[in-house]
């Protein structure tokens, strides 16, 4: 199922929340709606999810505006997180797969395929309220795909999770997308986008700021920029004509060179200076491409 | 349709599922019967238990006539020759009750002084007043010279028997005392249902903002459907311990009422019934709606208490104004009361009971309140979904109309 988001718009009183956001998500491939907090995302994913109405603008299923069935095949994790705390794992799972339209005999097997998965299964019988807050949003998540939809809309599906949960989701959300399922992530965090997903939008104050492929993003902005990891001082690399702006840890830096210069010539310059442990040209990550863009932008 | 009914099943479980619902349901009646009976029985003991006056200066004769008459109704009075000093230390050390002081002049008006430690209980003052003062009046009768069984007989008070011609056209004996009982015992349960179910009503609309568990059953359900599943769900919950209660009750009494000395319940006709549930149910979802739409607008439970006096204060009207409306049931002002949706249910019903409404204003009637439930739920769907956006603000009541109107 495609989705389609046609120049969508929505004002809050004197703020201008979502500006003429357009997307297009397919099946099969994971894609990024980024941005700082405050951007629009969620105003725009509640809008796609018919929660709240657009000023202006259309969003279509197959190239039709979204129809009672529909609901039934999409999938929603909320960035706003919450379950009826009072009530057992199990049937708090068969109660949102039964609203999804899912026959409850239909729906076991796939509860307990998806909490052994997350490491869920002895969680089965307790209630909501006894788990964690990392073990809640896993089961959030498997309401938001138990019921097997062809969309599915991830709000910040990685906010709070450890390192362990987190990877177990991304691997989770990864197959889906290997199963044609079309998935709408959102997320402010550029190192996930950019392993996770093929085609990314970057918005800033409700605008669009960068849209296309990860990879088109990258060698459109692709100029020549360099990582450096170093033992020394950063204002070194700072004050180098040769640069033409960076992004600087203590001890490892992004670096975009002027137009003209090249790598050698920087190299040359730090040698003697600071001590280099590593330095490599590369495409500039979308961290970097987002924080000049929006620079650029405001 | 499919979605509604789950939602109102999945509600109706929530609550009727718990522990305490059930604890409730099952330990309410002997928990009310605990609160009414208990005392009752407890106090008859006290009465029966026997108290001791000691009649100061008390004719011979009287003595003899009230003595038995009083032993009967718990009070033992014996007749004493101490002086008064005595009496007052052995009331003091609480040796006596009390002690009553005759005056000589008792049969020209004089009054009898009755001393106590503490203050005296009412049904007593009362049961010495009833025996002593018959015998006196008696008393002052044979001293005019008079038969006191034919005065007596003479000064009986004029009893009404009130007939009521209704459409129907049979007469049917009215008991206006019994009927204002009706309406006022109808009224108070209809306004604890709705404090104790719809708040409670409100309260869990305004928790799926709080749990944040509404953009998921937004997802998946329309507004709608969630706030009239919620509604429907939790009031049938409510209903089931209901009728359980009323089972209940209806068993008890036919049990265990006549060996408690309880009268039968007053006799009510069957359309009087009908009229009862129905404009109960109608009161019952009118202002469980107006709770969730409260609730839909409250930012947290403190918020909905605040928004939500004005019910109240609407809900104890029809209560305070029970006067008019069951002197005049027919006045402009009752039929307006009767029509208004918020005063509808009681006020229809005290007219059913006490009058004979146009059937016209009873149909009128029933389906304003229905429109109202409709609307007020439709309008809270509305208030939801606009609320849900507003995470962190508070509503006035003004923003609250605002909102409607936007």
């Amino acid at each position: 199922m495609k989705l389609q988001v046609l120049g969508v718009k929505k004002r809050y009183g004197a703020v201008q929340a979502v500006d003429g956001v357009s997307l297009t998500a397919s099946p099969g491939k994971i894609y990024g709606l980024l941005g700082p907090n405050g951007a629009g995302k969620t105003t725009t994913i509640r809008m796609i999810m018919n929660i709240i109405a657009p000023d202006q603008g259309r969003i279509l299923f197959d190239g039709k505006p979204i129809r009672p069935g529909d609901k039934n095949r999409i999938g929603y994790l909320p960035e706003e997180r919450g379950l009826y705390r009072k009530m057992v794992v199990n049937d708090l799972l068969q109660y949102f797969a039964s609203l999804k339209g899912r026959r409850r005999a239909d729906i076991q097997d796939r509860i307990d395929g998806w909490l052994e998965r997350f490491d869920l299964a002895e969680w089965k019988m307790r209630k909501i309220e006894e788990l964690s807050k990392g073990m809640s949003q896993k089961i959030q998540f498997i309401v938001s795909v138990l019921h097997d939809p062809d969309i599915l809309v991830l709000d910040e599906p990685f906010a709070g999770l450890d390192p362990v949960s987190t990877e177990a989701l991304r691997k989770a959300v990864l197959d889906l997308g290997k199963q044609d399922k079309t998935i709408l992530l959102s997320t402010h965090i550029m190192e996930q986008a950019e392993r996770m997903c093929s085609t990314i939008l970057i918005i800033d104050h409700g605008r669009q700021v960068i849209s296309g492929t990860v990879e088109g993003i990258k060698s459109r902005f692709g100029k020549n920029s360099v990582v450096i990891e170093f033992d020394g001082d950063s204002e070194v690399i700072q004050r180098c004509d040769l640069v033409a702006n960076m992004i600087s840890y203590p001890r490892w830096v992004e670096a975009e060179l002027i137009d003209g210069a090249g790598p050698d010539e920087l190299l040359g310059y730090l040698v003697g200076k600071v001590s280099i442990k590593r330095f490599e040209v590369v495409n500039p990550s979308l961290h970097k491409i987002f924080i000049d863009q929006l620079e650029k932008a405001r | 349709m499919e979605k509604l009914r789950k939602v109102i099943a999945h509600e109706f479980r929530m609550i009727a599922a718990t522990k305490a619902f059930i604890i409730l349901t099952i330990l309410g009646p002997f928990l009310l019967i605990g609160m009414t009976v208990v005392p009752a029985l407890v106090s008859q003991a006290s009465q029966r238990r026997g108290i001791e006056i000691v009649a100061a200066g008390i004719p011979a004769d009287m003595f003899a006539q009230v003595a038995e008459p009083l032993e009967q109704l718990g009070i033992h009075l014996a007749g004493s020759e101490q002086p008064t000093a005595e009496l007052e230390r052995r009331v003091r050390e609480e040796d006596l009750y009390g002690y009553l002081l005759f005056p000589d002049d008792i049969l020209s008006g004089g009054p009898l002084e009755l001393v106590t430690r503490e203050f005296p209980d009412y049904r007593i003052v009362e049961t010495i007043k009833g025996v002593i003062g018959q015998v006196v009046m008696d008393a002052r009768i044979r001293q005019a010279g008079l038969d006191s069984a034919k005065i007596r007989a003479l000064t009986t008070a004029l009893e009404i028997e009130a007939k009521q011609i209704t459409r129907g056209g049979t007469k049917a004996q009215t008991d206006t005392f019994s009927f204002i009982m009706i309406g006022i015992t109808f009224t108070l349960m209809l306004y604890m249902t709705i404090l104790l179910y719809g708040q409670s009503i409100g309260r869990s609309v305004v928790q799926e903002k709080t749990s944040k568990t509404v953009e998921i059953m937004l997802s998946s359900v329309s507004e709608r459907d969630l706030l009239f599943g919620k509604i429907f769900g939790q009031a049938t919950a409510s209903l089931l311990q209901y009728a359980v209660w009323i089972g209940m009750a209806l068993l008890g009494a036919r049990l265990i009422g006549p060996g408690l000395g309880l009268d039968s319940l007053p006799q009510l006709s069957i359309s009087t019934l009908l009229y009862l549930v129905l404009f109960f149910l109608l009161g019952f979802f009118l202002f469980a709606a107006l709770f969730a739409a409260f609730g839909a607008a409250a930012q947290d439970e403190q918020n909905l208490g605040q928004l939500s006096w004005p019910v109240i204060v609407i809900l104890v009207f029809p209560m305070i104004s029970a006067g008019p409306i069951i002197t005049a049931p027919g006045s402009s002002f009752s039929i307006f009361l009767s029509l208004f949706p918020l005063t509808a249910p009681i006020v229809m019903f005290v007219r059913i009971l006490v009058s004979d409404p146009k059937s016209w204003q009873i149909g009128l009637s029933v389906a304003i309140q229905l429109v109202t439930v409709f609307v007020v739920i439709l309008l809270s769907a509305k208030i939801f979904r606009v609320g849900i956006l507003m995470t962190g603000k508070r509503f006035t009541l003004a923003e609250v109309v605002r909102l409607l109107k936007t």
